[in-house]
């Protein structure tokens, strides 16, 4: 009863958080639906319009759109996903917004706040000391966050996929099976919490909550260049499955409709959200045993 | 002999080079008010770390009732109420919701157990009336003092059979300082047991039964308030230098010329008498007490 008791405390605590990330991420979801809605029904149009007019054979539109991309338009082709999306699709374009680095901006943000939050925050606010003061296994604080996980993260990824299903849904986006988001709501979870229990590892050595936010963030940041370069540049690719961004593949999910997609340029498939989720899990135990072993601090 | 509640045995902490704590021993048992006594660094918060099992010990070992404060530590704090000394609570509860908090971590844990460690709504509500506490005041408007009184009322509420109070009269009014006071006074009667750590003399000597006074890291004193009562101190001004050997030298505690102290127990006939032989310019007999012991401890120190 002591981890449900704790646990209900935490959602108090990160309730309000929670509902401003759900929305932030459901507005984007809407705006990332209107937006493909005008790519299918006006721009592409358009472009096809005046390439007709322009009599361009498939070649030459091809090495125009090649052309578009060169240079530091590279690095914008591989985040949006490269060779898998088409513009006259809006099937694809829309899976744009499920990878897009906002959304990976707002997971790591929330990962991060409340990895950090979690240990280190407690002790730097000294609220740790009144906690572990009652008769609490330290091991027990560690596992009611991970079971705060398992109720925030599936609420976090289900407002994205609700705003996915209304704007579909409103706008009569043709092409769009709903299955292949579930497996991505998958993967967005499973990235937030592979994010938290790496952050958490860091909060059970820590002291201080920025600190360790930012070492972290810092970290992540490293690890989302190497991925994306590591797309552009050979030299750079067998790094990428070191890093938790190359976990990250919700589009594939949705375009090839199952668990295991096949990665670009990898000769094999992976599973990215078991992969994801076990990287949290071992994040959290590992957690628990350092912070179980360490001396706390006294409050600064 | 009585069981003690809590032991330590050559209890040690070290942080890399530095002693926090060095070999410390006590015993303290069942009913009785203990008080810790120390400057800034003595040592005081490094062992009650330790007892509550937040540090583990570089060497020696602590027990509540013959539970290892590190290996057992939940265990220790489902018998112990703690007050911290430097005291953060969450600030976006209110006092009773913050009291229901604790009091279902420690529910939760308490099942089963003989003797009742869980402390009653009704103990906190007479609490808080009794410190002029509005439980219903968000955490965050209440004054430093008012959080002080909360905690005190979820630390008192807690039924546990040991306290450890970390400077628990700071911020108190002198009023509240009593009514604490009376209140420790009280549960030691019903047979709890205080590890009371502060600064303030005057209250230790007020309500503790021993004190121990530790000292860089190592305990330099564990004293009944009892026998220091009995303790005195003789200041003698002699006319011109003595031509007989000084007696009582093992009790001269102060030597300087023509000036000489001695801190004696029981009788002070001995010294007296011989006293009375003597070309003598000026004789001072006062109550040497807690605080003449914690000068002679810390005086080169503090």
């Amino acid at each position: 009863m002591t981890i449900p008791a704790l646990a209900g405390k935490l959602w108090r605590d990160w309730r309000a958080p929670l509902i401003l990330a759900s929305v932030v991420l459901a507005a984007y979801e809407l705006l990332w639906c209107k937006i493909t809605d005008r790519v299918y029904r006006q721009v592409m149009p358009l472009v096809n319009e005046v390439f007709e007019l322009a009599r361009l054979t498939p070649w030459a539109i091809k090495t125009l759109e090649k052309r578009f991309w060169e240079g530091p338009g590279q690095i914008v082709y591989a985040l949006l996903g490269g060779d898998l999306v088409d513009l006259n699709d809006p099937a694809t374009v829309l899976t744009i917004g499920y990878v897009h680095p906002f959304v990976q901006f707002v997971l790591c943000l929330w990962g991060v706040g409340r990895g950090s939050a979690a240990l280190a925050g407690e002790l730097e606010r000294g609220t740790m000391e009144l906690l572990l003061a009652q008769p609490i296994s330290r091991r027990q604080i560690v596992y009611a966050h991970l079971l705060l996980d398992l109720l925030t993260l599936p609420l976090l990824a289900a407002s994205m996929l609700s705003a996915t299903a209304l704007g579909v849904w409103l706008l009569a986006l043709p092409g769009v099976h709903i299955r292949g988001y579930f497996i991505a709501a998958t993967n967005l979870i499973t990235f937030a919490f592979a994010i938290t229990g790496f952050t958490l590892v860091a909060s059970a050595l820590g002291r201080s909550r920025w600190r360790v936010a930012g070492g972290v963030l810092l970290v992540l940041l490293v690890m989302f260049l190497v991925n994306l370069f590591g797309q552009l540049w050979p030299a750079l690719q067998p790094y990428r499955p070191a890093t938790l961004f190359f976990y990250f593949q919700p589009q594939l999910h949705i375009l090839q409709n199952t668990w295991w997609p096949r990665i670009p340029n990898f000769s094999w498939s992976v599973c990215p959200p078991l992969v994801l989720s076990s990287i949290g899990l071992v994040g959290y135990i590992l957690a628990a045993e350092i912070f179980h072993r360490r001396d706390l601090p006294a409050p600064l | 002999m009585k069981e003690p509640l809590l032991e330590t045995h050559n209890l040690t902490k070290h942080y890399g080079p530095v002693v926090a704590l060095d070999n410390l021993t006590l015993r303290i048992n069942p009913g009785e008010i203990v008080g810790l006594l120390g400057p800034n660094g003595s040592g005081k918060t490094t062992a009650i770390r330790l007892l509550l099992g937040f540090l583990r010990p570089t060497a020696g070992a602590a027990r509540v009732w013959g539970f290892d404060c590190w290996k057992h530590s939940v265990e220790v704090r489902l018998r112990t109420a703690y007050l911290p000394g430097e005291l953060r609570l969450y600030e976006n509860l209110t006092g009773r919701q913050l009291l229901d908090f604790l009091t279902a971590l420690r529910a939760a844990r308490s099942r089963g157990l003989n003797g009742g460690v869980l402390g009653s709504a009704w103990d906190a509500e007479q609490l808080a009336k009794r410190f002029a506490l509005n439980l219903e005041q968000p955490i965050r408007t209440l004054s430093s003092g008012m959080k002080h009184k909360l905690a005190l009322v979820s630390v008192l509420s807690a039924r546990t059979p040991l306290l450890i109070l970390d400077e628990p009269t700071n911020t108190l009014d002198p009023a509240m300082r009593e009514e604490l006071l009376e209140l420790l006074r009280s549960l030691r009667d019903a047979g709890r047991t205080v590890v009371l750590s502060s600064h303030v003399l005057r209250e230790v000597e007020a309500v503790c039964d021993r004190v121990a006074i530790l000292r860089q890291g190592r305990l330099a004193a564990l004293e009944r308030l009892t026998d220091l009562r009995e303790c005195r101190r003789v200041r003698v001004r002699f006319a011109r230098p003595c031509a007989q050997k000084v007696p009582l030298e093992d009790a001269i505690v102060e030597q300087d010329g023509l000036q000489c102290s001695w801190l004696l127990r029981g009788s002070l006939h001995p010294l007296l008498s011989w006293l009375a032989q003597q070309e003598v310019e000026d004789v001072r007999v006062e109550a040497a007490g807690l605080e003449l012991l914690y000068r002679q401890i810390h005086g080169a120190t503090t």
